[in-house]
């Protein structure tokens, strides 16, 4: 199931042969995450624009009722899906921060002395990279090559 | 379940004698070889290369390209590894499954016989290339 509006975030480990294939992902976390960003900024935007009038006093829809562990709103559907994308972009904001600082001071790990053929593991939280793991015990698979002489049958 | 994508790059058919016909008999041999181009934790990328050359000497197909296995490291060893010696690859089998059907269609097209449809390791006396 794809979601409609803002975007999946890991949390988890994804490993890495090497830190170059890491900073790869990193830039591309970073780039998914700029490109969310500016698609909610716009639609916030327009809508603001629309009803000229500024921030929350437009984006604060009515009718939210708890129901058991959820609010639920049937009033409102266009201005509370606004709410919530206001609410996902004010989030967006600081996990683009770390990415980013995460992803500028990369050189830092990559001059880590290492082992060689070791393999990395990057610890993801809500998708914010937050740690890593050199892992010394899963060393990276030597390079496939076969070859061979078949018959058809 | 993995994801395996196949991308042929070079299909090549030569008819090597006037009196070949889609019947006459022949076997075909098959060198294969498989090459490591890119590797991360969930994809392997391999160049391949199928080169069938039907005995007696009257027909040769050429097939190279590369094939992308995205799966978890467990799927992607499972593909690539030989259940024993005699065995080919259980990725090698997929790819040429894969691309018979493109053997068998420029086979009939130079009017000589077709490959069959799967592969089997020769026997260790047969294997130097």
């Amino acid at each position: 199931m794809k979601p409609e509006s803002g975007m999946e975030f890991i949390t988890g480990l994804v490993r890495f042969y090497s830190l170059e294939d890491m900073r790869k992902y990193i830039k591309e976390l970073l780039d998914a995450y700029q490109r969310e960003l500016d698609r909610s900024s716009n639609i916030i935007g327009s809508l603001l624009r629309d009803k000229g009038k500024k921030g929350e006093e437009i984006i604060k829809a009515k009718g939210w009722t708890k129901v058991g562990g959820v609010f639920v709103n049937s009033m409102e559907p266009e201005l509370g899906s606004m709410e919530v994308v206001f609410q996902m972009l004010n989030e967006m904001k600081p996990r683009v921060a770390k990415t980013d600082e995460v992803l500028r001071s990369f050189d830092l790990v990559e001059n880590l002395p290492v082992e060689e053929n070791c393999t990395f593991l990057l610890v993801l939280r809500s998708g914010v990279p937050e740690r890593i793991i050199v892992d010394s015990n899963v060393l990276q698979p030597p390079k496939y090559e076969y070859a061979a002489k078949l018959r058809s049958v | 379940m993995p994801e395996v994508k196949i991308q042929v790059e070079r299909v090549e058919g030569i008819r090597l004698s006037d009196n070949a016909t889609e019947d006459t008999a022949a076997n075909y041999t098959v060198n294969v070889s498989l090459s490591e181009r890119k590797r991360e934790s969930s994809l392997l990328s391999l160049n391949f290369e199928l080169d069938l050359s039907g005995q007696p000497q009257i027909s040769r197909l050429l097939v190279t390209g590369y094939v992308t296995i995205v799966g978890s490291r467990e799927e992607v060893q499972a593909l690539i590894k030989q259940q024993d010696d005699k065995s080919a690859p259980p990725i090698l089998v997929t790819i040429y499954e894969r691309v018979y059907g493109l053997l068998y269609v420029i086979s009939r097209d130079l009017h000589i016989p077709h490959p069959m449809p799967g592969i089997v390791s020769l026997p260790p006396g047969e294997q130097k290339r």
